[in-house]
């Protein structure tokens, strides 16, 4: 089973570096940073948190951006091409073929991203900068657990809705899980009756994405974090890309193909 | 070879119209004369960039309230990203959230201060008329980045960018008093008290304690200048506003009734530049006396 997703998985390799995404987002990045780099703040060249700090709001967009873009297309894009019915013709289950789009959603975005953080690094090197490395690494590890899920969320929107309508709810949901819903709670206690009630079910329901983010961390170099708060996350990460890739499979494993309803 | 295909022969002069070339050397010429105008009517400094033009362009109206993120996060950056967090929630999510917050107030210092200095300057593209943006930039350097050359600078742009904003003037007068060329801070404070806006509007308030402010730098100027009867005007007018100072209240009396107070002007100048600090609510000591500014702070 592990290498048929393997496989499957270096297929979605091979057809993201085909159409490129990953070197158009690498190119403006570079440029972004190029622009950064070349600003004259009040006369003074030599500063480096604020390439630190959007550099990796960068990588962060772009990481977001690939994940929706990769994850969205894999299973629509092999139902409109029709390779699907061979694909599933051959001994690959369904969880396995959801499973390996998943994983190789996850790996591309993980690596593009890991290369995106090497880059910064070197910059801020360069411009006489530094990293903590313990809280670095714990940040890019707790990033990749990021892509991870919305991989999976991308992949999970993408079993029951053409591409473009998986995008938008994925990447709607997942600014909205970043942005809005670890500060919906302090609205609760201002709501009453039942708006309150569903706001603090959706506080509960709806994924913290935002407890995935060290950016703040490493651009003003505290130290990292203490062991048991990184693994908790770290497996709150691992739990919900577990959940929605499951709740894929599910959504998956009895659809029945009609390639006219996705033209 | 093809017969279908046309042949390329050579154009002859004067055959069809002009001969490429001329086309070529009118378009470049065009070009040129282009450039040269460009470059002759751009005034100097004006770049659409520095003069705010290209945000005005990009943002509209939303350009204050970019500009104001980025002072935000100036302030952020100062706090080194620490922030009070609210303690409304005990569950799993917002103890995780908590633990991930370094706790405790802090500052950056010295050299680091400078690190506040890009978001201050992206909220001076957006806006060029936040004039918070360019005092708070102008205090940190010339105060403890130790580089008032590019303070004077930052004050210079802010003075070409808000020419009728009496804060850009009384900016510039402080800077001017801090320097010790007291004929230049009177002149550039003089500028700044013709410049306050009158009325009872919105942001009266601010207005009335910066115009204290003048007013009281202006007294000192003048009896640095040995003109008692002047300064005594402008601490009346303080005291009008403001009838609790007492240290304006006692200083007027000292040189109604001695000629001259007991505390030199010089001194005095010192002390209410130095209190003109950053004053934080929490965390650090503030002392925040009379004259002290809390908007120095980046808030």
């Amino acid at each position: 089973m592990i290498g048929r997703v393997l496989v499957i998985a270096q297929t979605v390799w091979l057809e993201t570096l085909r159409r490129k995404d990953v070197y158009l987002l690498a190119v403006f990045a570079l440029a972004a940073l190029a622009v950064l780099m070349g600003l004259n703040v009040f006369g003074m060249r030599n500063l480096v948190g604020y390439i630190k700090e959007t550099g990796l709001l960068l990588v962060w967009l772009f990481a977001w951006i690939l994940a929706v873009a990769v994850g969205v297309r894999q299973l629509p894009g092999e139902e409109l091409s029709g390779t699907v019915f061979s694909l599933l013709a051959k001994p690959v289950t369904r969880l396995e073929l959801v499973a390996g789009k998943w994983l190789g959603t996850w790996s591309i975005a993980a690596a593009a991203t890991a290369a995106f953080y090497l880059v910064l690094a070197a910059v801020v090197l360069v411009r006489g900068g530094s990293f903590d490395l313990a809280a670095t690494a714990q940040a890019l590890v707790l990033h990749v657990c990021f892509i991870g899920i919305v991989s999976a969320l991308s992949i999970l929107f993408s079993t029951r809705l053409h591409a473009d309508a998986a995008a938008t709810l994925a990447a709607a949901l997942t600014l909205a899980a970043f942005l809005i819903i670890p500060h919906s709670a302090g609205y609760t206690g201002q709501m009453d009756g039942f708006a309150g009630g569903l706001l603090l079910a959706f506080y509960f329901a709806l994924p913290h994405l935002e407890l995935f983010d060290l950016r703040a961390r490493v651009v003003h170099d505290w130290e990292a974090l203490p062991a048991p708060v990184f693994l908790q996350i770290a497996l709150y990460g691992l739990a919900l890309m577990l959940l929605f890739v499951a709740l894929a499979w599910l959504a998956y494993r009895k659809k029945r193909f009609s390639r006219e309803r996705l033209y | 070879m093809n017969n279908a295909l046309p042949t390329l022969a050579p154009r002859q002069p004067g055959a069809e119209g002009p001969a490429p070339a001329a086309g070529v050397v009118f378009i470049a010429a065009m070009v040129l004369m282009a450039f040269a105008l460009a470059c002759r009517l751009a005034t100097p400094g004006a770049h659409p960039f520095e003069s705010g033009a290209f945000a005005a362009k990009l943002l509209g109206v939303t350009r204050g309230e970019v500009s104001g993120q980025f002072f935000s996060q100036a302030d952020y950056v100062f706090h080194k990203g620490i922030y009070a967090q609210s303690a409304s929630r005990r569950d799993w999510f917002a103890g995780l959230k908590r633990a991930m917050i370094p706790r405790g107030h802090c500052h950056l210092h010295e050299e680091g201060i400078l690190e506040i200095m890009p978001w201050l300057y992206f909220a001076t593209r957006a806006d060029p008329h936040n004039m918070e943006a360019y005092a708070v930039a102008a205090y940190w350097l010339a105060g403890e980045a130790g580089r008032p050359d590019l303070a004077e600078r930052v004050l210079s742009e802010a003075l070409r960018n808000n020419p009728s904003d009496y804060r850009a003037y009384m900016e510039k007068g402080i800077f001017a008093l801090k320097s010790g060329d007291y004929p230049r801070a009177a002149r550039y404070l003089d500028k700044a008290l013709q410049c306050v806006p009158a009325g009872t509007g919105q942001g009266r308030d601010a207005i009335a304690i910066d115009l204290a402010s003048v007013l009281t730098y202006r007294g000192l100027l003048y009896e640095i200048e040995e003109r008692p009867v002047n300064a005594m005007e402008c601490y009346r007018a303080v005291i009008a506003m403001f009838p609790g100072r007492e240290g304006l209240v006692g200083r007027v009396r000292e040189i109604e009734q001695k000629g001259r107070p007991d505390q030199s002007p010089k001194d005095l100048a010192a002390i209410l530049l130095r209190q003109r600090r950053h004053v934080c609510s929490e965390g650090e000591q503030a002392q925040a006396g009379e004259g002290a500014k809390e908007h120095h702070h980046v808030p």
